[in-house]
């Protein structure tokens, strides 16, 4: 099931299948390790909802849901 | 000399690399971006000395962050002997992206695989050797914290220095490979060093390198057509991103053995759990916060006195154990740390006093040399010197919060709240920094990617009451205090901070409408794992912080009450007089009246400029308000029946308040306006280093502007309740305006755009 | 005597006073200008907390 990153909930994995958006939030999306085929675990929300912390490739990584709406995942 | 780089991600433990190298004291923050800049030791604990320099950390060589960019230009230009690229052995895919990076590069690089203590903790293992053989670099194991494997690394860099290397690409691999060899063989038949590095630049569409090589770009962009029905469709920058992890995930991983315990939780998750909870999270922040502030300024520890009614009013026949006891607790209740701090040292500095005092006395010098030294020298330093083991705890309670790696997560929860005065979560980290000392809090801001949020964090650091400010906080709060039964010494200064805070906001929300108009900046962060602060490192910060405010006190503090003493003391035929006689005075009542709105203006009487004149020494450090203070209470105090010369602390304070007959809203207003006015000369200077060309003049009046107008209408709101309408009114009205501008420019701009 | 000894220290204690206030206020200011002249932001500063940066940036960016 496709689902993009921003209507995650907490505690649900997924595999990276494509990511949108340009320009620096893009690269920076990649540089920061989240690629297509990489397997991320939402970890939590910030009170809100808005911002989201993620594991990735190890380590725990913080994005808007703006931003987290350019990853559009697989669920697993 | 030969040169060494260290390059490697934020928090990787690069700077404590560094310091173990160069045994420099730099401070090591944990959130993304304190390291900003290379910082340069010599390393010589080897056969020959080598120049070590440490490059900011970065994720990635692209051209987007000044700090890439710093690491970027100088491993290509200043041509070092060898890189030593830190990798964060528990983090290690995303840190071996960059490396991949690095080895494009022809330049000799070693790989110092750090944190391997912690990968051991976890029951996981790693095969160095294999990492070695897969990446065709030296690699070789350290624990930076711990300082072991260190020599190993550098006899590797050593050797590896030897030699020189040319770049190579795990993109040798992808279908990019004939695209970047016919590329780098074009790039260096054209005698360009780095050929390999430049060519993959190339393909991922850098700015520069399309502008350097134009020819080249022709070629990439030829491959890019024939790739649009593919994959990434011609995007080769995400295309080399991805093969680079996918060779990563690869290649890599299997170096890497993940113990059998899946997903316990660790202690940095369980503290986690708490302090970022969804609901909890704010609120515990402004405890802690409140808590600092509390065991720093607090006359009443705990508030025990409040609730348990304990009377602390302790009378020994003795005067010296009574002073004793009032170090520690007096009839308000306990006193905090860091008011017992303060006590000591005021105790401390009052004998000292004294003794100056009679020594000069009994020396026989003349009567106005004994003024210069006790009113003049000593009061202007003595009055610094008593805060500083306060502020200093003040400090050493903010940097546990920072060294802990709460801050990031506090950024990570007020984010949300942030943008909707038009700022990124990671804007609060500077702020934050500014109740230190708002020099390296402006420095700081230079991590902050977007130049309107740049300028606009710069703008209010200052209204983060700092460490040099502090004291006049807790000398006017005490002083009202005492003289007005009822208010609560830290309450006020508590509120006065949050005050400060609110501010900030305020001005960034107003100026995201007016003339920092734009979209907030990305905020796409990496979280650290928590961790106890090294004492060490804390104790190091605390020493070089008491270095310089110690320093402070005997150059400009000193200097600047000599000067006052002086000009207080003299009138323009150079004859000593009393105070109301002197050049001061003069000067001093031909300004009073600008201050008259504030509160502290000719309604104050024949003094009242005494409070105009501190302001305006405040300009060269915040410190010297309150050393003025000090330095005029004895001449103005002496003209009060009944008051008491030894009189130390807040004693000052309230003299001025019983001679000038200011209220405590006129005191408040005061406290406001120092607190937002333009700070110190250091801090100024800091700011205008920051900001571009042309855009500190506004900065300077929007500090003076607001200090201004916010003490009035302090002021007056404070002595005259009912005024509050009629501000809300006009705040009101200026910020409809706002609006109906915004909107007005927004619709020009849409159907501007239509047409 | 001991009444021209005890106003020859008191004077050597004024002019000493004197010469120490004056001393203090031009070093004071002759640091200052040695720290511009470094282009440091704050003098003294722990280099430590700004992070590595002394030197203020020239403003050749932007």
């Amino acid at each position: 099931m496709e689902k993009k990153l921003s209507e995650f909930s907490r505690g649900e994995r997924g595999v990276v299948l494509r990511i949108e958006g340009e320009g620096r939030v893009r690269r920076r999306i990649f540089d920061m390790g989240v690629t297509p085929g990489a397997e991320i675990l939402l970890r939590k929300l910030a009170p809100l909802g808005d911002p989201v912390e993620v594991t990735v490739r190890g380590y725990e990584l913080t994005l808007r849901k703006s931003e987290a709406a350019c990853v559009t995942m697989e669920v697993l | 000399m030969l040169k060494f780089a260290l390059a490697g991600n934020p928090n990787c433990g690069k700077t404590t690399l560094f310091n173990a190298l160069t045994g420099s004291t730099a401070h090591v923050g944990n959130w993304p971006g304190v390291t900003v800049d290379k910082r340069e030791g010599v390393y010589k604990k080897g056969s020959v000395p080598v120049s070590v320099v440490d490059l900011p950390g970065i994720y990635s060589l692209s051209p987007y962050t000044p700090e890439e960019l710093i690491a970027r230009n100088f491993i290509l230009e200043e041509k070092p002997d060898c890189v030593i690229n830190i990798v964060d052995a528990t983090n290690l895919e995303r840190n071996l992206y960059l490396t991949t990076q690095l080895l494009e590069m022809d330049v000799p690089v070693v790989v110092a695989l750090n944190m391997m203590d912690a990968v051991r903790k976890k029951g996981d293992a790693l095969d160095s050797a294999r990492l070695e053989k897969e990446l065709g670099v030296p690699v070789a194991e350290i624990s930076a914290l711990r300082g072991e494997g260190i020599g190993d690394l550098m006899q590797c860099a050593y050797k590896a220095a030897q030699k020189k290397r040319e770049g190579s690409s795990v993109l040798a691999h992808s279908s990019l490979s004939h695209l970047l060899a016919d590329v780098t063989i074009a790039l260096r038949g054209e005698g360009i060093s780095h050929p390999l590095f430049h060519a993959v630049k190339l393909a991922e569409g850098d700015e520069e390198e399309v502008k350097a090589h134009p020819q080249q770009m022709q070629t990439v962009r030829a491959f890019q057509k024939q790739c649009a029905g593919e994959e990434f469709a011609g995007d080769l920058e995400a295309q080399i991103a991805d093969a680079r992890y996918k060779y990563i995930t690869a290649r890599f991983s299997a170096v890497l053995t993940r113990s059998a315990k899946p997903n316990t939780l660790s202690g940095s998750d369980k503290a986690d759990r708490v302090l970022t909870h969804r609901i909890w999270g704010i609120p515990l922040f402004l405890v802690i916060l409140f808590g600092i502030f509390h065991l720093t300024f607090g006359e009443d520890l705990f508030y025990l006195n409040a609730i348990f009614k304990i009377g602390f009013d302790v009378e020994t026949g003795n005067d010296i154990l009574n002073s004793f006891v009032a170090v520690f607790f007096s009839s308000a209740g306990v006193s905090s740390p860091g008011v017992i701090l303060f006590n000591l040292m005021d105790f401390v500095c009052s004998l000292a006093g004294d003794g100056i005092a009679n020594g000069v006395s009994a020396a026989g010098a003349a009567a106005w040399a004994q003024g210069l030294v006790n009113d003049g020298i000593w009061a202007g330093v003595s009055g610094v010197l008593s805060f500083i083991p306060q502020i200093l705890f003040l400090f050493l309670l903010l940097s546990i919060l920072e060294d802990s790696g709460y801050m990031a997560r506090v950024a990570f929860i007020l984010d949300r709240a942030f943008r909707k005065f038009g700022l990124s979560g990671r804007a609060f980290i500077p702020m934050i920094m500014g109740f230190g000392c708002s020099v390296p809090a402006a420095v700081n801001t230079r991590t902050l990617a977007d130049e309107k949020e740049r300028i606009m964090t710069n703008r209010v650091i200052p209204f983060f009451t700092c460490g040099a400010k502090a004291p006049i906080l807790a000398a006017v709060c005490g002083a009202i205090a005492a003289q007005y039964a009822g208010i609560n010494a830290d309450l006020l200064v508590f509120a006065l901070y949050l005050f400060g805070m609110a501010m900030a906001v305020l001005s960034v929300a107003v100026m995201r409408q007016t003339t920092m108009r734009g979209e907030v900046a990305p905020f796409i962060m990496e979280l650290p794992a928590y961790h106890l602060p090294q004492f060490r490192s804390l104790m190091v910060h605390l020493w070089d912080k008491l270095k310089h405010y110690v320093q402070k006190a005997f150059t400009i503090i000193v200097a600047s009450s000599v000067v006052i003493w002086f000009l207080s003391n003299f009138a323009w035929n150079w004859q000593m007089v009393e105070i109301q006689n002197s050049i001061l005075y003069d000067i001093g009542a031909f300004v009073q009246w600008v201050c008259t709105p504030m509160g502290f203006g000719v309604q104050l009487g024949q003094f009242g400029w005494v409070f105009v004149v501190a302001a305006v020494t405040g300009l060269i450090a915040k410190e010297n308000v309150i050393s003025t203070f000090y330095v005029l209470a004895p001449a103005i105090g002496a003209l009060i029946p009944g008051w008491d010369d030894g009189e130390s602390g807040i004693g000052p304070v309230v003299a001025l308040m019983e001679a000038t007959g200011i209220t405590w809203q006129g005191l408040v207003a005061f406290t406001v306006f120092n607190m937002l006015t333009i700070p110190c000369f250091a801090a100024a200077a800091t700011v205008r280093g920051e900001t571009p060309k042309g855009k500190f003049r506004y900065t300077v009046a929007f500090w003076m502007l607001t200090s201004y107008f916010t003490a009035t209408a302090v002021y007056l709101v404070l002595s005259w309740w009912w005024t509050a309408f009629i501000l809300l009114a006009l705040a009101a009205l200026f910020v409809a305006y706002i609006i109906l501008r915004g909107r007005r420019a927004a619709c020009r701009m849409r159907c501007g755009a239509e047409k | 005597m001991s009444n021209l000894l005890l106003s020859a220290v008191g004077t050597a204690v004024t002019i000493a006073i004197a010469v120490l206030a004056v001393g203090l206020v031009v070093f004071a200011v002759w640091y200052q200008i040695r720290c511009k002249k470094k282009g440091k932001g704050s003098c003294g500063c722990d280099c430590s907390s700004c992070g590595g940066r002394c030197h203020t940036q020239k403003k050749d960016k932007e």
